[in-house]
């Protein structure tokens, strides 16, 4: 075979090839226990795990808002989880909603955060509510803002607001330590740019890795205090509260991938280049 | 009243609401319009499914190329219509289930596909054509190893935050000002009636 | 079926349909047809449900048949309204409640927008080049004040990329270029996460099929 054909069969590999060895490198690790991933905190999640941590237990909740529908489920839920262990550990009491258009991430809370909740004990209503969903983020954000007995009239199973213990002290924003954004669109930026400079409420964002590269210019200025990014912030925070889950589990596969890709990236690039020197 | 009116509507609702913002006496209308707007939003939803309806129903009725599938279409939405309204909603009911079940991982895989395409398309795309492109794909490259926390010998977790804190960080704070300034003035030209796209052709 | 062997029968189903849109990655089939029409299905009678819960009942039934807040059938009204696009003799109708969402949603959005993304994005800009703390080592100082010039000189160069109104020549090409490669490697980045968000989709994916589905069929038949 001449040169000229292998570079160019080097720079044209078939699509099921690249699939196949993509599978294979997802899945091998979770069976090999290889390669060793190694986990440093950032301080986008430090500074998250802290603004958690400073708020007193069985004291005004930390809102969660689950802005993520089932195809972000895979790097979010990690985080909802990572976040819930954290909360219910400490006797940090939870306040869930979900701002996702579809309704599809009320259908995420209402299994994450009960699931949860149950493992430490902790009672719906008193430890956690669940107050359902809002189709216009915006618009509910800003009205959470003047009275949150108005946004949301009853919880996500019928129960009317007034008659939940913990929202009995909750009036507005003024009343809520922090909100941790779960988001896979531009609703995370939303927190920041309405309810975050209109009513100076704390922001935290648990985003996407797509959304974490655009997300960065917010927390330079402070308007984000802290950000989870993708499934390797799930598994930062997770060696943070020393609780393994599933963004720790899947780093290896992250790795092999990463590696993986690279590698067909650079053997692409070497054929290519090679190819146009010799004409 | 097929232009003027909404174009009235949408000067006094807009302006209203862009004037609140430094007006609290106006704070008690603003809450209750934005009641309003949440309650027509949600409509404009509904109108989607709808229009999902009349396309699957269509299809089915006029027995179309694989309308066997627009029936199940119809069947599921039903039965977890009817999940949802008898039994209600929560953990263990039907219909949480049938979302665990079916919908979630539905969904994600059909997301986790674009694994596979996504690695096809950078080894066929990612060539070091010009210098535009090969400081994207060094910063890819440096990015995807920095968050793996590897090359630490190579301060390679050190460069990839650099490149996320600063080139980046600039990028899209550009990016971010432009944006603004353009909804900004987009919104105003929406609610002074310069911009009515949304009117649609003026042929319905 | 009591909830013990109830709980692994609906794992194993979430596996069947995970495998049969995996399918699609051979060609399209009936299986992967059938699996994505049933999940439209549902996800439009999950939303059916969750809208009449969450804010039909309480923001309209509510409000007018138990308050006495018949204000709310205005809204009610511009909702149903929207409907008239399905008859085109009386469409025109509808763009009364585009009208007041659209113009509610744009006012709203001018002074939040502007506050938010675009004033407070340039204060966070505008800092001192030089960021000398006597805390800190020389170099660490060093290293600062470049990221802080680099700030503000980087930012500059990516808006006057975005300048039309200028020709790109000369020192304000160059400067235009400058900014381009920051935008460049701004978008390197992304890719970057952009590779790892869609991989960590399908991991959750394998990992479901590996750990959860095999648990589950271990239980059933085990």
């Amino acid at each position: 075979m001449q040169f000229q054909e292998i570079l160019r069969l080097l720079q044209n590999i078939d699509r099921r090839i690249i699939y196949s060895v993509l599978f294979v490198a997802v899945t091998f690790p979770f069976y090999i226990d290889w390669p060793p991933v190694r986990i440093e905190v950032s301080r986008e999640v430090e500074d998250a795990y802290n603004v958690i941590e400073s708020i007193p237990p069985h004291s005004n909740p930390l809102m969660i808002s689950f802005d993520y529908d089932p195809a972000s489920a895979a790097e979010l839920t990690p985080m909802a989880e990572a976040v819930l262990h954290h909360c219910f550990s400490r006797g940090i009491r939870v306040l869930a909603i979900s701002l996702q258009y579809s309704g599809l991430g009320a259908g995420i809370a209402s299994d994450v955060v009960p699931r949860i909740a149950a493992e430490y004990g902790r009672k719906q209503n008193v430890d956690w509510a669940f107050l359902g969903f809002q189709p216009n983020a915006v618009i509910a954000m800003l009205q959470m803002g003047e009275d949150f007995k108005k946004t949301f009239p009853i919880d996500y199973y019928g129960t009317p607001v007034n008659e939940i213990p913990l929202m009995e002290p909750i009036q507005n924003y003024d009343q809520i330590p922090a909100v941790i954004t779960l988001a896979s669109t531009a609703v995370g930026e939303y927190w920041a740019v309405y309810p975050g400079s209109r009513y100076g409420l704390k922001v935290l964002a648990g985003l996407t890795a797509v959304y974490t590269a655009d997300i960065q210019p917010f927390y330079q200025s402070g308007q984000i205090s802290g950000i989870l990014g993708g499934l390797k912030g799930a598994a930062e925070y997770e060696k943070r509260i020393d609780k393994i889950g599933d963004g720790t589990a899947g780093m290896r596969s992250q790795k092999t991938v990463h590696y993986m890709i690279i590698l067909f990236i650079v053997i692409g690039n070497i054929a290519y280049l090679l190819s146009r020197r010799r004409g | 009243m097929r232009i003027q009116l909404p174009l009235l509507i949408c000067a006094i609702v807009g302006i209203f609401m862009a004037v609140q913002y430094f007006v609290p006496a106006l704070l008690p209308i603003y809450n209750r319009l934005n009641d309003y707007l949440q309650i027509v939003y949600a409509f404009s939803i509904v109108l989607g499914v709808a229009s999902v309806l009349h396309r699957h129903g269509g299809k089915v009725q006029k027995r179309r190329k694989d309308w066997v599938y627009s029936l199940a279409a119809i069947a599921a939405m039903v039965l977890m219509m009817l999940a949802g309204f008898i039994e209600g909603r929560g953990s263990g009911t039907l219909f949480q289930n049938l979302f665990n079940a079916v919908l979630l991982p539905v969904q994600a895989t059909m997301f986790a596909l674009l694994a596979f395409y996504l690695a096809s398309a950078s080894f066929r795309a990612f060539r070091t054509r010009s210098t535009d492109a090969t400081v994207l794909l060094v910063a890819a490259v440096i990015v995807m190893i920095g968050r793996l926390d590897d090359g630490r010998s190579l301060a390679i977790p050190d460069m990839a935050r650099w490149i996320l804190n600063t080139p980046n960080l600039v990028a899209k704070r550009a990016i971010l000002i432009g944006v603004g300034l353009g909804m900004a003035s987009t919104a105003l030209k929406v609610v002074l009636g310069i911009e009515r796209s949304y009117l649609g052709s003026g042929k319905e | 079926m009591d909830a013990a062997l109830a709980n692994p029968i609906w794992t194993i189903l979430a596996g069947l349909v995970t495998l049969a849109i995996f399918s699609f990655l051979y060609r399209d089939n009936p299986l992967y047809k059938m699996a994505e029409h049933i999940a439209v299905g549902l996800s439009v009678g999950f939303l059916v449900v969750t809208y009449y819960n969450n804010v039909f009942r309480p923001k309209v039934w509510d409000n007018v048949l138990h308050n006495g807040q018949f204000d709310y059938l205005i809204p009610f009204f511009l909702g149903i309204i929207l409907f008239t696009r399905f008859v085109p003799k009386i469409g025109w109708v509808s763009r009364w409640a585009l009208a007041f969402y659209i113009g509610g949603f744009s006012g709203v959005s001018i002074p939040s927008t502007l506050e938010g993304r675009v004033l407070q994005q340039t204060e966070a800009t505008i800092q001192p080049l030089l960021s000398i703390d006597s805390a800190r080592s020389w170099s660490a100082n060093f290293f600062a004040t470049v990221d802080s010039t680099f700030l503000v000189v980087g930012t500059l160069a990516c808006l006057v990329f975005f300048f039309f109104s200028l020709e790109h020549k000369g020192g304000i090409g160059r400067f235009a270029y400058f900014g381009r490669l920051c935008i460049m490697a701004g978008f390197g980045a992304s890719f970057g996460y952009t590779v790892m968000a869609r991989v960590s989709l399908l991991i959750g994916r394998i990992q479901y099929l590996t750990r959860d589905m095999v648990d589950s069929i271990g239980r059933l038949f085990g």
